[in-house]
């Protein structure tokens, strides 16, 4: 099976009133054609859905006050949590392994896998991702948008794919 | 290389490689669901970050930095390494790497005595190349940092 959607690099969806998700539309591609494709799936059987864990640490992020860490974080925006949402089912989706997921001081989600084959940050503003990819063997490094570091990223999601 | 033009706002100190920097942890920047061998969560990259720019402004730091307690002032002053904690409830845990572990992260970071009432401990790590930690740093010190201290979720 191949999936050939592209996750959303920016919202699409208009701002709603709770942390759900509101419109389909969000998993579409962005009209400017900006987002990353997602690798083939090679299927795994061990593979777990972690919606509602993402919901969950969506929730919790959401729930901080500001200065929660004692260092200045600012709490997470409403439009980051949906946003984080609907990037978390998206994931799911695609049977994307589970990241680790927490608010970050900017009032962003932050999804994060790390520890294994390669490590990736997406940041989920209110309004757009931002990425951080690194290979842990060799420390090549990338960040930015996804559109500026397409191919860094296709190669992280394909070993993140189960 | 150094972002043209930037100068730090601290003196990188020539502490012993052996000096121990501790970092109060977050419960909510460690992975519950990934233990390991021990039952220690994962350390995630964020527990190594710089204050709020805005934050370190208000708090008179030119330059946003990372709080961190020091080794050999603990020792000086026959203090257990417990005293990062001592501004943390127990959802804070203790994560630790050496200057010599800091020495090998690129961009290069630095790391300063910062002296604090009641926490002459005190210290900061913050970028010599560039004003802010930034993932590729926390990766860095994610990758040498052992937590020796568990938060409580």
């Amino acid at each position: 099976m191949v999936v050939a959607e592209r996750l959303p690099s920016t919202r699409t969806e208009p701002a709603a009133t709770s942390v759900t998700i509101q419109s389909a539309a969000a998993f579409e591609p962005h009209q400017d054609g900006v987002g990353f494709a997602f690798p083939p799936l090679v299927g795994d059987a061990n593979w777990e859905p972690w919606v509602e864990y993402a919901q969950y640490r969506i929730k919790e992020s959401f729930r901080l006050e500001a200065n929660w860490d004692f260092e200045g974080a600012e709490p997470v925006t409403h439009d980051a949590a949906q946003f984080a949402n609907t990037i978390a089912r998206r994931l799911n989706r695609d049977r994307v392994a589970r990241p680790f997921i927490s608010g970050t001081p900017e009032g962003a989600i932050g999804f994060e896998w790390s520890g294994g084959s390669v490590d990736l940050f997406l940041t989920v503003h209110g309004t757009h991702l931002e990425v951080a990819v690194r290979d842990p063997e060799s420390g090549e490094f990338h960040e930015g948008r996804p559109a500026e570091v397409a191919e860094p990223l296709d190669r992280a999601l394909a070993l993140l794919v189960n | 290389m150094a972002a043209e033009g930037f100068v730090p706002a601290y003196v990188d100190e020539d502490l012993p490689l052996n000096v121990v920097i501790y970092r109060a942890v977050s419960s909510e920047r460690v992975d519950w669901l990934d233990l390991d061998d021990l039952g220690a969560p994962a350390l995630k990259s964020q527990a190594f970050q710089n204050m709020k720019p805005s934050e370190a402004l208000d708090r008179g730091y030119e330059q946003p930095a990372m709080s961190v307690v020091l080794s050999h002032i603990l020792e000086e002053h026959g203090e257990p390494p417990d005293r990062a904690l001592d501004l943390f409830d127990e959802t804070y845990g203790i994560a630790a790497f050496s200057v010599s572990d800091l020495r090998s992260i690129r961009p290069r970071l630095g790391v300063c005595a910062n002296p604090l009432d009641g926490a002459p401990w005190h210290g900061l790590v913050f970028g010599l190349e560039r004003r802010l930690i930034k993932k590729k740093e926390q990766y860095g010190m994610m990758d040498a940092a052992v937590l020796i201290k568990h938060p409580i979720p």
